[in-house]
C-alpha cells in the first residue's frame, strides 16, 4: 500500500476564494448583529421569556453536534484501525475543530452578558450539565489539536492511537452531555428523557459525516482533483445509511414511549399532529427531507453512488438536522408547562398558551455566521497546512 | 522578484513599527498630559467607611468582597452597602434632583474615565439615592448642590460650594 | 492581599444602627396586625451583620379561597417595591409575580391565585446554573447573583413554574434595594431586603392591607409561627409536588 502524502489545498480558479470572502462578510454582518443585540438588549430579537433559546441556539447546537460527529472518520481509523479511513483523519480533525469553534462562538455571543465569558470559564457549578459542557468543549478543542499534532508532526504518529481513543471517548461524553442539557430538565414534558443523550450521539454521526462529505466535494471541485475513491464513497454511503437509520430508530422509540403514557398525549398531539409549525417542520423537514428522501436516494443509487450524489444526500441530511434541532429546541419550549395537569390555565405571563416564535434578522444572521466561522476557519487552515491526502490507494 | 517583494514588505513593516513607537512617545515628548481628575467629596458628614487613601486603592476589593456577603449571607450593614455609597456621593442639581453617580464628571466617572476602567455596577444598581425608602435608608443631607454651566457665575457658585 | 482591619478612623455605627432599629420598630407596629404575627423575637432578631442561617426556613402560605380574580394587590405591590413594571408586551415584560387563573374544563371549577418563585428546597434552577449565580440562601430564599449571571437563560428552561424572567432592555430606574440589569435573569426574591430587616414581603403586606388577607409569611422551622400552625392543622399542598422539590410556597384550598 502506498504511503499517503498530504498537501495543502491548491485551488483552481477564483470560486473558492470568493466563497471565503463571502463567509468573511457574513461573519462581519453577524458581529454587527451581535453588537445590536448586546447594545439594545434581547428585546430586538424574537426570543422572549417563554422561548428563551431561539435561532442562534438552533445553529449553535447543530454545529456543536456536527463537530463531535465530524471526528468520526478519524476515530474509525485510529480507534478501530480501519486503514482506508486514515487519509481523511486529518481533515476530520480539522472539521471537528472548526465546526465546534463556529458553534461555540454563536452560543457565547448570544449570552445576555457575553462580557462575562471569563466568569463562565472560571466559575463552575459542577451539578450543572451546562458547566460540564463548557469544560468538555474546551477540553475537546485541546484534545483535537493534540490529536492533529500527533497525526501531522514527524515521528509522533505512535501517539495517535491513544490520543485518538481519548478523543473518541471524550466526544461521546461531550455529545451525551449536550443531549443531557435537555434530558435532565424535569420541568418540561418535551424534555426529561434519558434518550436525548443517545439521540444526540446518533445525530452527531449523521451531521458530522454529512458535513465531511460536503467539504470533500467542495475540496475536490475547487482543486479539480480526486481525493476520494469510489470505494471510500461507498463506505461513506453505508455509514450514512446506518447512522440515519439509527437516528430514526431513536426518534421512533422516543415518540412511541411518550405516546404510550396518557399524560403525554397532549404533548405528542402538539408535536406530531398539531396545527402549528413544529409539526410541519418535523414531518416535512426532519422526516421527509432529512430521513426518508436520503434513505430512498441511498437505496436507489446504491450501485451508482458518486461524490456528487452523496453530497446532495448529505445536504438533505444537514437540512433535516436543522429541522430536528428546531423542533426539539423551539417546539419543546413552545409547549406550555403543565402546572395543573388536566386544567386550563391562563395568566399575564402566557401560562397555558402555546407561544409563538418568529426569529428576527439579527438572530438568523448570528446563526448563519456560525457556519461561516466554521467554513472560513476550515478554508484558511486547509490552504496553509497539509490536511488533504494527495494519493490514496483504491 | 521575490527579493523586491521582500524589500517592500520589510520596509513597510519597519516603517509601521517606527511610526507606532513615535506615536506612543508623542504625548510625553511634547509634555501634554490628560489632566488629573478632580473629585468632589461630600463635606460635613460622618465620613466614609474607610479613609480616602485606602478607598482610592482598594475600593474595588471592598466591593468584590462585600457584595457576596450581602447577597449570599444577607449582611446589610452600611459597610457592605453600595447604595449607602451612592447616598453620600451623589450630587444634586440646582433644582434638587440627583445626578446619577456614574454620569460624566460625577464621582465614579471622574476616576474611571481617567483610568479607562469600565464601570459594570450601574448596569444593575441604582445610580441615585432612593428617596422612596423613607426611614429605612438615610440620605446624606449634605449632598452638594452642583450648578451646571460654564460662565463665571457658575464657576463661582461651584467654588463657594466647595469651600463650605 | 488587602488588609481590611479597622484603624483609628473606625466609624461608630452603633448609634446609626440603634436609630434604624428604633425606626423599624415604630414602622413595624404601625404596619398593622399581620406583621406582628411575623415579628417574633426569633424572626426579627437577626442583626444586620449576622449572616442568614439555616435554622430558619422562610415560607409562604396562600389561601386560594380568599383570592379573587379581580384583586391584583400583590402584583401591584411587588412591582412598586421592586421597581419592575409591565411594558405592554407579555412576552418580554418582567414578571416576578402573576395571578394565575385555572379552570377545570368539564367540571367548571375556577380559581385565581398568585404565582411566583416557589423557593424550592431542591431548586432545579440552582442545579442547572453553569456559574452558580442561581443559588439558595441558607434560610431557603432562592436568588440570582447578578454579579455572576451570564444571561444564558438555562434556569428559565429548567424552572417548573416559569418563575423567572429575563431583562430584555437597558434599565435605569431601579430601586436601591433591588438591583436589576439588562442581560440577567431575575425572579421573586421573597423581598429578601425586607425579610432581612424583619419586615414581611410587600405582597403579603399589601394583601393584608388592600387585598383579601390570603397570604401569610413566616418561618416553617419555628413551630410557634402562624404558618407552621396552619400547615400542620390544615391540608395544604405544593404545586407540582410530584417533582419533590419541596417548595417553600404552599397553597391551601387548591
Amino acid at each position: 500500500m502506498a504511503r499517503t502524502n498530504y498537501s495543502t489545498l491548491k485551488t483552481v480558479g477564483r470560486a473558492f476564494d470568493l466563497s471565503m470572502v463571502i463567509h468573511a462578510a457574513v461573519i462581519v454582518v453577524g458581529l454587527a448583529a451581535v453588537w445590536h443585540m448586546e447594545h439594545y438588549g434581547h428585546i430586538v430579537t424574537g426570543m422572549s421569556n417563554k422561548i428563551v433559546w431561539g435561532m442562534p441556539h438552533v445553529f449553535a447546537i447543530f454545529l456543536i453536534i456536527a463537530a463531535s460527529g465530524a471526528l468520526n472518520v478519524a476515530s474509525i481509523s485510529s480507534v478501530f484501525s480501519k486503514k482506508p479511513y486514515k487519509p481523511f483523519a486529518r481533515l476530520s480533525g480539522l472539521l471537528a475543530l472548526s465546526l465546534l469553534i463556529g458553534g461555540l462562538s454563536v452560543l457565547v455571543l448570544d449570552l445576555g452578558r457575553p462580557d462575562r465569558l471569563i466568569i463562565a470559564m472560571t466559575t463552575y457549578n459542577f451539578k450543572s450539565i451546562f458547566a460540564w459542557n463548557i469544560f468538555l468543549y474546551t477540553g475537546f478543542m485541546a484534545i483535537v489539536v493534540i490529536y492533529l499534532y500527533t497525526m501531522m508532526a514527524k515521528y509522533k504518529n505512535r501517539f495517535t492511537p491513544p490520543v485518538g481513543f481519548l478523543a473518541f471517548v471524550w466526544r461521546l461524553v461531550l455529545t451525551a452531555g449536550t443531549g443531557s442539557i435537555f434530558g435532565f430538565i424535569v420541568a418540561r414534558s418535551a424534555y426529561d428523557s434519558a434518550l436525548f443523550a443517545p439521540l444526540f450521539i446518533a445525530s452527531s454521526f449523521v451531521y458530522g459525516l454529512a458535513f465531511t462529505v460536503v467539504i470533500l466535494k467542495i475540496v475536490q471541485q475547487s482543486s479539480q482533483s480526486t481525493i476520494v475513491s469510489t470505494e471510500m464513497i461507498s463506505r461513506f454511503r453505508n455509514l450514512l445509511m446506518t447512522f440515519t437509520a439509527s437516528v430514526l430508530l431513536i426518534t421512533i422509540i422516543f415518540h412511541l414511549t411518550k405516546l404510550y403514557a396518557t399524560q403525554y398525549h397532549p404533548l405528542e398531539e402538539f408535536l406530531l399532529a398539531g396545527n402549528n409549525i413544529y409539526t410541519l417542520i418535523f414531518w416535512a423537514g426532519q422526516i421527509f427531507v432529512g430521513t426518508i428522501t436520503p434513505i430512498f436516494l441511498m437505496v436507489i443509487w446504491h450501485k451508482s453512488i458518486n461524490i456528487n450524489k452523496l453530497a446532495w444526500i448529505s445536504g438533505l441530511l444537514l437540512l433535516g438536522g436543522i429541522a430536528q434541532i428546531y423542533v426539539i429546541l423551539i417546539g419543546g419550549q413552545a409547549y406550555p408547562i403543565e402546572l395543573f395537569p388536566g386544567m386550563e390555565i391562563s395568566s399575564s405571563f402566557q401560562d397555558g398558551e402555546i407561544v409563538s416564535y418568529t426569529p428576527s434578522l439579527p438572530e438568523i444572521l448570528l446563526g448563519l455566521s456560525g457556519i461561516s466561522i466554521a467554513m472560513l476557519l476550515s478554508g484558511i487552515l486547509l490552504r496553509i497546512m497539509p490536511f488533504l491526502p494527495k494519493s490514496v490507494t483504491a | 522578484m521575490a527579493t523586491t517583494l521582500n524589500t517592500i514588505v520589510n520596509t513597510s513593516l519597519w516603517s509601521m513599527v517606527t511610526i507606532f513607537i513615535c506615536l506612543l512617545s508623542g504625548p510625553t515628548q511634547s509634555g501634554e498630559r490628560v489632566p488629573a481628575p478632580i473629585i468632589n467629596t461630600p463635606t460635613n458628614v460622618e465620613g466614609c467607611i474607610r479613609p480616602t487613601e485606602f478607598m482610592r486603592r482598594n475600593h474595588m476589593h471592598l466591593l468584590t468582597h462585600k457584595r457576596d456577603k450581602t447577597l449570599r449571607q444577607g449582611i446589610r450593614t452600611k459597610d457592605a452597602s453600595l447604595s449607602a455609597c451612592v447616598d453620600c456621593h451623589a450630587d444634586k442639581k440646582a433644582d434638587g434632583s440627583f445626578i446619577p453617580v456614574n454620569a460624566p464628571g460625577q464621582f465614579c466617572s471622574v476616576c474611571h474615565e481617567y483610568t479607562a476602567v469600565k464601570l459594570d455596577c450601574f448596569e444593575c444598581h441604582r445610580t441615585t439615592p432612593d428617596l422612596d425608602l423613607g426611614t429605612t435608608q438615610a440620605v446624606n443631607p449634605q449632598n452638594k448642590i452642583l450648578v451646571t454651566g460654564d460662565t463665571e457665575i457658575h464657576k463661582l457658585l461651584n467654588y463657594l460650594n466647595e469651600v463650605q | 492581599m488587602v488588609n481590611h482591619s479597622h484603624d483609628k478612623n473606625f466609624i461608630d455605627t452603633n448609634r446609626r444602627e440603634f436609630l434604624k432599629k428604633a425606626g423599624i420598630g415604630v414602622s413595624t407596629i404601625a404596619l398593622g396586625s399581620g406583621v406582628t404575627l411575623f415579628a417574633y423575637p426569633h424572626a426579627a432578631a437577626r442583626a444586620p451583620n449576622e449572616p442568614a442561617s439555616a435554622s430558619v426556613r422562610w415560607a409562604m402560605l396562600i389561601d386560594v379561597n380568599k383570592c379573587t380574580p379581580e384583586c391584583t394587590a400583590c402584583v401591584t405591590a411587588c412591582s412598586k417595591e421592586n421597581g419592575w413594571k409591565p411594558d405592554g408586551d407579555p412576552r418580554t415584560d418582567a414578571q416576578w409575580i402573576r395571578k394565575l387563573e385555572i379552570k377545570q374544563p368539564d367540571i367548571g371549577y375556577q380559581a385565581s391565585f398568585p404565582m411566583m418563585c416557589q423557593h424550592c428546597e431542591s431548586p432545579p434552577c440552582v442545579d442547572v446554573c453553569p456559574t452558580g449565580a442561581s443559588f439558595k440562601r441558607a434560610d431557603g430564599i432562592v436568588l440570582v447573583d447578578k454579579h455572576s449571571c451570564i444571561g444564558c437563560r438555562y434556569c428559565m428552561v429548567a424552572c417548573p413554574y416559569n418563575a423567572r424572567s429575563f431583562i430584555h432592555e437597558p434599565l435605569n430606574d431601579q430601586r436601591a434595594h433591588a438591583p436589576r440589569g439588562k442581560g440577567t435573569v431575575e425572579s421573586c426574591t421573597l423581598c429578601v431586603h425586607r425579610v432581612d430587616k424583619g419586615v414581611e414581603p410587600a405582597c403579603v403586606e399589601s394583601c393584608e392591607n388592600d387585598g383579601k388577607g390570603a397570604l401569610i409569611f413566616g418561618d416553617l422551622n419555628d413551630e410557634n409561627s402562624e404558618i407552621s400552625i396552619r400547615v400542620a392543622k390544615f391540608a395544604t399542598r405544593q404545586i407540582r409536588e410530584d417533582l419533590e422539590l419541596n417548595p417553600g410556597v404552599r397553597y391551601q384550598n387548591l
